[in-house]
């Protein structure tokens, strides 16, 4: 396999003597009312890969925006190549030769590959574009990936999420950074795809240029990095080479404690035994995530989790008919039904809320109240034939909803964008509630959420299950869908690969679970 | 539409000095405090400008284009804009005075046809627009032209112009209820039924989500497609009420009848303070606008300026008041 | 290179460019159409005159193209060619000296243009607002100024806008091609072109990629101001005077006839030569219409659902070729790019 040639390769000229390309030294980054990294140290030896491994909120993401001149550190040192510098801005960061692949990739979708590949730099003649030497060297960054199948005239808009990424990877190669950083690069990537990536990064090292890797595939790691350093907390708890380290030492030192401890859950009903209000079988969105089969039924909570790109969020908002291209069978309390449009899941009586507060789900200017009784304005009227809403019932109804949720009281009359993120996820929460749904699906409920709204959203949750909703949970945190989910439903690669008792199983058999299925298993 | 693209830096919350205070209440009081001092002003310079008789023709002269700012504040509190405005008020009021004075129907049967009309170019702009998905600027430009030409024709077909004799009509003008006049009762009825159905309706929340963030009322189960073919329909509503009182004004249906009243309409509910991209402001602000827009006119009419360069001020003030809004705005927040 | 193994475009689906293929047959079926229903119409001295009489709208389209790409709307121009007119024919009437007039016009029409652009990137004001208010302002400042006469106009270089003729075309004719020239040149061949669809498809990630967007802006703005002092020298050529109502309508005609020509007004793509298949298109209608004798009303009414049908057909035939491409393939959705940008 590609995999174990790249890595095992002794890389000529590598001299271990050799400053490292990259040094950050006793790094912290502060905000207000928190502490994101804390006296950091990394270095990045010319010619490695060197992993960057941690939970979400340990502080990768930080790291990587000091390196890019989004932020400025607010101790510490870094230097290249022995030298110390100040990163200023994204420029500076590009004059310095640092290359940084994003996941929100920076290709603009109407233009077309080529375009893309020399946005910014484009060759010219006089006045106009080099059109011959502009294909020239976008052919050529696609040949370094070994991409040529992507036809060069297509346009980024039309290509898959997949095929894009690849694009964004190769034009950051394409630039010749010294120093690249990838974060989660294989996320959404088929296996073939991958083994490109990794011989292309093997290419780039053998140059001499040092790789910062980041992804929460530990498999993938321990087969393609030499070393590693792992964050928890904004504090580097290990550094480890590939060689010496196995994937239970990479999971104890990214959850801070010995794997087999476990996690309680919340009180819940005991087992249900009432007919699943939902029944999914054999369900397919798109062309990735096929042969997903499971239920909830009234008063349980199920988790859904997998890594980025294995395919829960798009089986979630299936269920409430924002996701195109669905097929399979889903019965809604036994009735076969199809949830075209969000219109419909609502009309059944599926509710939802997802991370994405702003575009999603808050209608920023308009009074909290309204967003809660935005989507039941047909049980407020007089009559029918007296469409106004009658204040009074407005009152009362929202009033209820929002301290069963427990808003801030008061702060019903303002405009929703006023309120902390908390409180408008649990207004949102209360605009479902309004409408006495009986399934709600949440995606990632406390992403963005500070810790003591966090904690009472999980109560609500639960309590919604005490009260005979079902509840299906997407989170990508761990201890959250151990805590609350009584069942929870393991996605990799967009199959279903594991189900697990939620009152039983242990972080590191859920993170196990997430990584199966992918290549390069040990 | 060029959207936002400088990096803003922002304040951190809780952060509110006077400054930030003064801006916020300029921003949602603003255009009252100019509105009132605009009189003032303009009151204690020139004498008999606030006579009686002035202010009635100050309330005559925009109770036109009072009714038809209304649907165009639903249109663009929606977040869409409708450009044929002018024209519908032509067919309206060609429609409503030709049956009235060249066929022998009673005003209101007349009234009804009239405005029946004009709500249909309304609903068909609406299909255009939700229906097979073009954009509201093109979709109302074409309906400009074309029904334009419709009520043209119509006119041509009724002898070019048509003297309106029906009572009612010249009642409408001079009467007076509760001491107003009877056309600036109509409009401010309009603005209470407009204000209402805004505030208290499932289509004025609506037409708020839609214009406030449209996923997010997709996802919530807004049936958006109809609500934009319902509010362009109302558009054509009001502007078939501003066809009406427009005859009432006129006592005449010619050929200029509505001309560029859309651009009018549009400058009241920017003035006002409603943004074009929709989904916050009251159409009470639209009454502001119309109110400054139609006191600075009649202004500089009083005055005796040109009433061509009343149009170079007109323009003026639209820069003017956008500018004020935005730097609110931003402070406000 | 080796183009032979072509694994993963999307497949050139048979409806692609289907809406321009439309527009070019709807134009033909209608020269067929009018040239039947009047023999004598279909002339070359139909077309050229054709030609001339539109050659302003054809002009200043040029520049709404590069505009509506960047998701600019611009509704300034026919007011701004009366008022540029009527300051050149103003300086002139004064100075007796049409060079300078014609410097006066050229420096206010761009001055005008890149104040807007200012206080689009700058202040963020809305394009069409600011537009809007010039809509308004310049042609109450044109009507003001000139009363509600005109400035006659006269001088060699007059003579020469009118009447000079080669090949049987006048030298507005000449200007048209220049300017569909110089515009197709500026926007496929040059660095300026290729960042006008990078701001209109994304303007974000354009800064992001390094460009410079209120440089772009500016110069968008100011190509429109060249093209409004361009438009306005033909106009008051042909007519041999500065006319305040000149041009009354013209923007509104650009806009119909960059979008009918097939560029999205949502921006990102579009193309100059469709813009002149828009152009013959309002031309060729205009003509033919006015040739039937239609009084003004029914000409209007034939245009509006003219252009209503154009606009259906061009829209429908775009959301079948995209979703024919897009068939099947789970693309990014909407979500998905909040989502992936959140993972930390």
């Amino acid at each position: 396999m590609v995999i174990e040639q790249v890595s095992r390769q002794s890389v000529p000229g590598a001299d271990l003597t050799a400053p490292p390309i990259l040094e950050m030294v006793g790094i912290s980054k502060r905000f207000p009312g928190t502490l994101a990294l804390d006296r950091v140290n990394l270095a990045v030896r010319p010619a490695e890969i060197h992993a960057l491994v941690g939970q979400n909120g340990a502080g990768k993401s930080t790291l990587v925006k000091i390196l890019a001149g989004d932020y400025l550190a607010s101790s510490g040192a870094i230097s290249i190549d022995g030298r110390p510098v100040t990163i200023h801005g994204p420029r500076g960061a590009r004059q310095l030769g640092i290359g940084i692949v994003y996941q929100e990739l920076s290709l603009l979708p109407n233009l077309t590959v080529a375009e893309n590949l020399c946005l910014g730099r484009e060759p010219r003649r006089g006045l106009s574009i080099d059109s011959r030497r502009l294909l020239r060297e976008a052919t050529a960054a696609l040949e370094a990936l070994g991409l040529e199948r992507i036809d060069l005239q297509s346009r980024i808009g039309h290509l898959s999420l997949p095929t894009r990424q690849l694009v964004e990877i190769a034009k950051v190669l394409a630039q010749h950074p010294r120093i690249l950083i990838l974060d989660e690069p294989t996320a959404a990537l088929a296996p073939a795809d991958s083994d490109r990536l990794f011989e292309a990064l093997a290419r780039a090292r053998a140059g001499g240029v040092g790789i910062i890797y980041i992804s929460h595939r530990f498999q993938e790691i321990l087969a393609v990095c030499d070393r590693g350093t792992v964050l928890r907390n904004g504090r580097v708890v290990a550094t480890f080479a590939s060689r010496d380290t196995s994937l239970e030492q990479l999971v104890e030192w990214t959850l801070g404690q010995k794997p087999d401890r476990y996690v309680q859950t919340l009180p819940q009903d005991a087992a249900t035994t009432s007919e699943p209000v939902l029944a999914v079988s054999d369900l397919a969105v798109g062309d990735r995530i096929k042969e997903v089969s499971f239920q909830v039924s009234p008063g349980e909570i199920v988790g859904l989790c997998g890594l980025l790109g294995a395919g829960q969020d798009e089986v979630a908002r299936a269920l409430f008919g924002d996701q195109p291209a669905v097929r399979g069978v889903i019965l809604w309390k036994g009735q076969p039904v199809l949830v075209h449009s969000p219109r419909q899941a609502k009309k059944l009586g599926i509710g939802f809320l997802t991370e994405n507060r702003r575009n999603e789900g808050l209608i920023p200017d308009m009074a909290v109240r309204q967003n809660i009784s935005l989507a039941g304005l047909h049980t407020l009227t007089w009559a029918r034939w007296l469409p106004l809403v009658r204040r009074g019932k407005e009152r009362i109804a929202t009033g209820t909803a929002a301290a069963r949720t427990n808003v801030q009281m008061g702060a019903l009359g303002r405009p929703i964008r006023l309120l902390s993120g908390g409180n408008q996820q649990k207004a949102l929460l209360a605009r479902w509630l309004m409408l006495d749904a009986e399934l709600f699906v949440f995606l990632e409920p406390t992403r963005g959420v500070d810790v003591g709204a966090k904690a009472e959203i999980h109560r609500q949750l639960a309590a919604l299950a005490l009260a005979g909703k079902a509840v299906l949970v997407v989170s990508s945190d761990v201890p959250e869908i151990l805590a609350l989910a009584r069942r929870i439903l393991v996605m990799a690669r967009g199959r279903l690969v594991a189900v697990l008792d939620g009152t039983r199983a242990t972080e590191e058999q859920v993170l196990m679970a997430m990584q199966g299925g992918y290549p390069h298993a040990s | 539409m060029l959207p936002s693209v400088r990096a803003r830096a922002r304040r951190p919350t809780g952060e509110t000095g006077w400054a930030e205070h003064l801006a916020g209440f300029l921003h949602v009081f603003g255009v009252g405090l100019v509105a009132i001092g605009l009189l003032l002003i303009f009151g204690l310079s020139t004498p008999d400008f606030l006579s009686r008789a002035n202010i009635d023709n100050i309330l005559i002269q925009t109770s036109i284009v009072g009714v038809a700012a209304i649907g165009e504040t639903m249109v663009m509190l929606m977040g869409g804009i409708d450009l044929s405005i002018g024209s519908i008020i032509l067919v309206s009021a060609v429609i409503t005075g030709a049956l009235t004075t060249n066929h022998g129907l009673g005003a209101w049967p007349a009234i009804g046809a009239g405005l029946l009309a004009a709500a249909g170019i309304g609903l068909i702009n609406g299909i255009f627009i939700a229906g097979i998905g073009i954009e509201p600027i093109i979709v109302t430009l074409g309906t400009l032209i074309a029904a334009q030409g419709l009520g043209q024709a119509i006119l041509a077909n009724e002898g070019s112009w048509i003297q309106v004799t029906n009572p009612f009509f010249f009642s409408l003008a001079t009467d007076q209820v509760f001491s107003l006049p009877a056309m600036a009762v109509v409009m401010l009825a309009f603005y209470a039924v407009a204000a209402v159905v805004l505030r208290d309706t499932a289509l004025g929340r609506h037409i708020y989500a839609a214009g406030g963030n449209r996923r997010a009322a997709r996802l919530a189960g807004i049936p958006i497609g109809r609500v934009v073919v319902a509010t362009y329909a109302l558009c054509g509503l009001c502007a078939g009420g501003a066809g009406m009182l427009e005859i009432a004004q006129l006592g005449i249906v010619s050929q200029n009848v509505g001309d560029g009243m859309q651009f009018n309409a549009i400058t009241a509910v920017l003035v006002g303070g409603i943004s074009l991209s929709g989904g916050k402001g009251r159409v009470e602000k639209t009454l502001l606008g119309v109110m400054i827009v139609g006191t600075i006119t009649n202004f500089l009419t009083f005055r005796g300026v040109s009433a061509y360069y009343e149009q170079a001020i007109t323009g003026g003030i639209i820069l003017a008041a956008v500018f004020l809004d935005h730097a609110t705005r931003r402070r406000a927040q | 290179m080796s183009r032979s193994s072509r694994r993963l475009p999307r497949p050139p689906s048979p409806l692609a460019g289907a809406d321009s293929y439309l527009l070019l047959s709807m134009l033909v079926a209608m020269i067929a159409i009018f040239g039947r229903l009047n023999g004598a119409w279909l002339t070359t001295a139909t077309m050229v005159t054709a030609i001339e009489q539109n050659a302003p709208l054809a002009v200043v389209s040029v520049a709404m193209t590069f505009s509506i790409i960047a998701g600019i709307i611009d509704l300034s121009p026919g007011a701004m060619i009366a008022l540029t007119g009527v300051i050149i024919g103003l300086v002139n009437q004064q100075s007796h000296d049409m060079a300078l007039a014609v410097a006066t016009g050229l420096g206010l029409a761009i001055g005008v243009s890149a104040l807007h652009g200012v206080l689009v990137v700058g202040l963020e004001i809305n394009p069409v607002i600011v537009t809007l208010a010039a809509y308004i302002w310049a042609r109450g400042l044109a009507t003001g100024i000139t009363g509600t006469g005109s400035i006659t106009v006269g001088g060699p270089l007059i003579t020469f806008l009118n009447g000079a003729s080669l090949f049987g075309l006048g030298a507005p004719a000449y200007i048209v091609a220049l300017a569909y020239g110089g515009g197709w040149y500026l926007l496929n061949r040059t660095v300026l072109g290729r960042y006008t669809f990078a701001l209109g498809g994304d303007a974000r990630g354009a800064r992001r990629a390094g460009i410079r967007v209120t440089r772009q802006v500016i110069f968008i703005f100011c190509l429109m101001g060249v093209a409004v002092a361009a438009a306005a020298l033909i106009s008051v050529g042909q007519m041999a005077s500065a006319q305040p109502l000149a041009a009354s309508g013209l923007e509104l005609d650009a806009i119909i006839a960059v979008i009918i020509g097939g560029t999205r007004l949502t921006g990102g793509e579009g193309s100059v030569i469709k813009t002149l298949v828009g152009v013959a298109f309002i031309a060729i209608l205009n003509s033919g219409l006015s040739e039937q004798g239609l009084s003004d009303a029914y000409y209007a009414l034939c245009k509006g659902i003219a252009i209503l049908l154009a606009l259906s057909v061009q829209t429908l035939a775009r959301r079948a070729a995209d979703r024919q491409a897009t068939r099947g393939r789970s693309l990014l959705p909407e979500w998905a790019t909040e989502r992936i940008a959140r993972v930390e």
